[in-house]
C-alpha cells in the first residue's frame, strides 16, 4: 500500500511535512491566544498555560476566553478539511467542499428548525449535532441524487450544490426573520462566526469530533481502494456502496458537529485539501490527516485575522467601535478567489 | 412591420392579446389585495372613496396614499425592469440560465450601495443608481474577464458564483464594519425589500425607467438577430461583440437602478422571460420582451403583497419569496435543460 513512500527521501518528507504544519499549528495557537486586546507574549502565554502565571487576571483571560475559542477553531477548522477531503474523495469531484454541496447549509437548517420548532424536553434529549447530521446528510444526498439521473458532470453538481445552498439559506433567513431573531444569530448561522466561543461550545464539540476524525483515519485506507475506481474495488473484495455510504456519514457527522457550534464557514475544506494534494498527492491516507491539519491551521489563521485586522481600520467616528469581524468572511475572501482558480483550472483548459 | 402583423394575426398574436389581459386583471386583482389589506384593512367601497373621492379617514388616506399606492408603483416599475433585464441578458448571452444575480451584477451594484451606507458618504439620493450602476458593472466584467475562454452555460454560471462569493464576502466584512443600527437596515435592504419605500423613491426610479425602457424596446431586433447564432448575425452586418456589450451594459443599468432603490431582488429577471417563453411558446423577443416586462412586473407585486401579508404582522422581505420561488425553479430548468439539450 503504501510502497510509494517505503523509499526513505519520500519518507522523510512526509514527515517533514507533517512536522511542519503541526509547528506551524503550534505557533499559530500561541499567537492566536497572545495577540489581541490585551498582548501576551508567547512565553508569558505558555506560563498562563503551564498555570504558572502571577496574575490571575491573565491566567483567566488565557484560560477562560482565549483558550477555548483557539481550540475550538483548529477543531472545527480539522474537522472541515477533513470532511472536504472526504467529500472530493468519493464524488471524485475536485470543486466540492461542505459549504458548495449543500452540507453546511442542510445542516444549519434542520438545526434552526430543531431549535426553533422543537419544544420542552426532547431538545435536551437528543444533541444538535445529531439533528444537524441528518439535515447535512439529506441535502447531500439530495444534491447528488438530482445530478446523477442524466448525464453528471463535475461543474454541474457544483453548480445544482449552490443552487439548493441558496434555496436552504433563504429558508434559514425566513425562519429567523420571522422569529424576529437578531442580526448576531442570523450572521452566525449563514456565514460562520466564532465570536464569545467557551467550554461549553467545546463540549458539545470534541466528542463528536473525536468520533469523525478517528472514524476518517480507520476509513482512509478503504477510501484509498476506492479511488481505483468501482469496478477494481469491488474485485479487491470492498463493498463500495457501503464504504461510500459509511464515508459519507463521516463526511456528514464531521461537518454537521462544526456547523452546529461555528455555523457554516466557507471553503475551508476546499482549500485545506487542495493543499494537501499539492504537497502530498491525493492518496486518502496521507491526504486526510494533512487536509485536516490544514485546515486546522487556516481556520486558526483566519480567526486570527478577523479578530485583529479591525482593530486597525481608522474610521471617523467609528475609532473605539468594537466589533469582530465574522471569521466566515474571511474565509470567503480566501476561498472565493480560490474557487475562481480552481474553476478556471477545470473549466477553460479541459476543452469539451 | 410585416413580420409583426404577421406575428398579430397568428395563432401566438391572439394568443399574446388574451395573455396581456389575463396579466392586467391578475395584476389589478394583486393590486386590489396589495393596497385594501394590511393594517387598516379596508372594503372595496371605502378603498374607492379613498383613492378616486375625498373620502375616508385621515390615517386611512395616507396609509393608502403615501404608503401603499408609491409600494405598488414601485413594485410594478422594478419588476417591469427586472423582466427586461432578464430578456436582454439571457438574448445577449445566449445563455438561458443567465441573469443578474447569478452573473456578479447584483452583487456588484449591492457592494457599491452598502460601502456608501456604512461609510456614511455623503452623496445625494439622486446618485445611488450611478453608483450601483459602477458596481454592477464592475461585477459584470469580473465575471465576464474570469470567464474568458470557458464553454458552455454552466461554466459561466459558476464563475459567476464565485465572484459573486467574493464581492458577498466584502460585503459582510462591510456590514460588520457598520454600526448596530445601520446594520439591521442594510441587512434588511440586501435581502431585497420594498417595505418602507415612498414616492420619493417612485421619482427617482421614473426617469431612468423612461431612459432604459425604450432602450430596451429598441434592442427587439438584435436579440431576434442574435438568436440566429453568432455566424448568421455577422453576415447580417451586426458587429456582435460590439452589440453584445450595448446590451449587457443596458441590462446592469436595469438592475442597477433596482438594486438602488430596492436592494437585489433575485430571481425576477430570470424567471419572467422563461414563463413568458414558455407560456407563449414563442422565443419571438417581439412578443417576449414586452411580455416579460409585464409578467416581471405582476410576479414581483404578487410576490410582495405575499410577503407583506403571508405571515403578518411580521413582514419577511419580498427577495426571500423571490429566491426561493426562482431558485426552485432554476433547479428544475437546469435539471430539464439538460435533458433538453437546449444549452452547453
Amino acid at each position: 500500500m503504501n510502497d510509494q513512500y517505503r523509499h526513505p527521501s519520500q519518507r522523510t518528507k512526509v514527515v517533514g511535512i507533517f512536522l511542519i504544519l503541526l509547528t506551524g499549528i503550534a505557533v499559530l495557537l500561541l499567537l492566536h491566544i497572545g495577540y489581541g486586546k490585551l498582548r501576551l507574549s508567547p512565553g508569558e502565554v505558555l506560563l498562563a498555560l503551564l498555570n504558572q502565571s502571577v496574575d490571575a487576571e491573565v491566567r483567566h483571560i488565557v484560560w477562560q476566553l482565549r483558550l477555548p475559542r483557539a481550540i475550538i477553531a483548529m477543531t472545527a477548522g480539522m474537522m472541515l478539511g477533513v470532511a472536504g477531503a472526504i467529500l472530493q474523495t468519493i464524488l471524485r469531484n475536485p470543486l466540492i467542499e461542505p459549504g458548495l454541496i449543500g452540507a453546511s447549509a442542510g445542516a444549519v437548517l434542520l438545526a434552526v428548525v430543531w431549535t426553533l420548532f422543537a419544544g420542552g424536553w426532547i431538545v435536551s434529549l437528543v444533541p444538535l449535532p445529531l439533528v444537524a447530521l441528518f439535515g447535512g446528510m439529506t441535502a447531500v444526498m439530495l444534491v447528488v441524487a438530482l445530478n446523477t439521473r442524466h448525464n453528471a458532470s463535475k461543474a454541474r453538481l457544483v453548480l445544482i450544490g449552490a443552487v439548493v445552498t441558496a434555496i436552504m439559506q433563504s429558508i434559514i433567513s425566513l425562519l429567523l426573520l420571522q422569529q424576529q431573531q437578531g442580526l448576531s444569530s442570523i450572521f452566525l448561522w449563514l456565514f460562520g462566526s466564532l465570536n464569545g466561543k467557551g467550554w461549553s461550545s467545546w463540549a458539545t464539540l470534541w466528542p463528536w469530533a473525536v468520533i469523525g476524525l478517528l472514524g476518517a483515519m480507520a476509513y482512509a485506507r478503504k477510501a484509498d481502494i476506492l479511488q481505483l475506481g468501482d469496478l477494481s474495488a469491488t474485485g479487491l473484495g470492498l463493498a463500495v456502496n457501503r464504504t461510500r455510504f459509511v464515508l459519507l456519514l463521516l463526511a456528514s457527522v464531521l461537518t454537521a458537529a462544526s456547523v452546529s457550534v461555528v455555523g457554516a464557514i466557507g471553503f475551508i475544506g476546499l482549500i485545506g485539501p487542495h493543499i494537501a494534494a499539492l504537497l502530498l498527492g491525493r492518496r486518502p491516507l496521507l491526504s486526510f490527516p494533512a487536509s485536516g491539519l490544514l485546515g486546522g491551521l487556516l481556520l486558526l489563521a483566519s480567526d486570527w485575522i478577523a479578530q485583529n485586522s479591525l482593530l486597525r481600520i481608522p474610521f471617523i467616528g467609528m475609532e473605539h467601535y468594537q466589533a469582530s469581524l465574522p471569521v466566515g468572511a474571511v474565509t470567503t475572501l480566501l476561498g472565493a478567489p480560490f474557487f475562481l482558480y480552481l474553476l478556471r483550472k477545470s473549466l477553460v483548459h479541459k476543452r469539451k | 412591420m410585416k413580420a409583426a402583423k404577421q406575428l398579430w394575426f397568428s395563432g401566438t398574436g391572439n394568443r399574446i392579446g388574451w395573455t396581456i389581459g389575463l396579466l392586467v386583471l391578475l395584476g389589478a386583482c394583486i393590486a386590489y389585495g396589495q393596497l385594501a389589506y394590511g393594517s387598516p384593512t379596508l372594503s372595496v367601497p371605502e378603498l374607492a372613496r379613498i383613492m378616486f373621492g375625498r373620502g375616508g379617514e385621515e390615517l386611512q388616506r395616507i396609509i393608502v396614499l403615501d404608503m401603499r399606492v408609491p409600494r405598488l408603483v414601485l413594485g410594478l416599475l422594478v419588476g417591469a425592469m427586472l423582466g427586461a433585464a432578464g430578456t436582454i441578458m439571457q438574448g445577449a448571452m445566449n445563455n438561458v440560465l443567465a441573469g443578474p444575480e447569478l452573473l456578479g451584477v447584483s452583487s456588484g451594484s449591492s457592494l457599491a450601495i452598502a460601502i456608501i451606507a456604512v461609510l456614511h458618504l455623503p452623496l445625494p439620493l439622486t446618485s445611488y443608481p450611478v453608483f450601483a450602476l459602477l458596481g454592477g458593472l464592475l461585477g459584470g466584467c469580473l465575471v465576464v474577464l474570469a470567464a474568458k475562454g470557458s464553454h458552455g452555460a454552466i461554466s459561466m454560471l459558476l464563475i459567476g458564483l464565485a465572484v459573486s462569493a467574493v464581492l458577498n464576502g466584502m460585503l459582510i466584512i462591510l456590514i460588520a464594519l457598520g454600526t448596530s443600527n445601520d446594520v439591521n437596515l442594510l441587512y434588511l435592504y440586501l435581502l431585497g425589500s420594498l417595505a418602507n419605500r415612498h414616492w420619493d423613491h417612485v421619482l427617482h426610479t421614473i426617469p431612468w425607467f423612461l431612459v432604459a425602457i425604450p432602450l430596451s424596446l429598441a434592442c427587439i431586433r438584435l436579440l431576434n438577430v442574435l438568436r440566429l447564432g453568432d455566424e448568421s448575425a455577422a453576415s447580417l452586418g451586426v458587429s456582435i461583440l460590439r452589440v453584445r456589450i450595448a446590451m449587457l451594459v443596458l441590462c446592469t443599468l436595469l438592475v442597477a437602478v433596482t438594486v438602488a432603490q430596492c436592494g437585489p431582488i433575485g430571481y425576477i429577471s430570470l424567471l419572467a422571460p422563461h414563463l413568458t417563453r414558455f407560456w407563449l411558446g414563442t422565443v419571438d423577443a417581439k412578443a417576449v420582451l414586452p411580455l416579460s416586462m409585464l409578467v416581471g412586473a405582476v410576479l414581483l407585486v404578487a410576490a410582495d403583497t405575499a410577503a407583506r401579508i403571508f405571515l403578518y404582522p411580521i413582514e419577511i422581505p419580498v427577495g426571500i419569496w423571490t429566491t426561493l420561488l426562482g431558485g426552485g425553479s432554476f433547479l428544475v430548468l437546469v435539471l430539464t435543460g439538460t435533458r433538453r439539450r437546449t444549452y452547453e
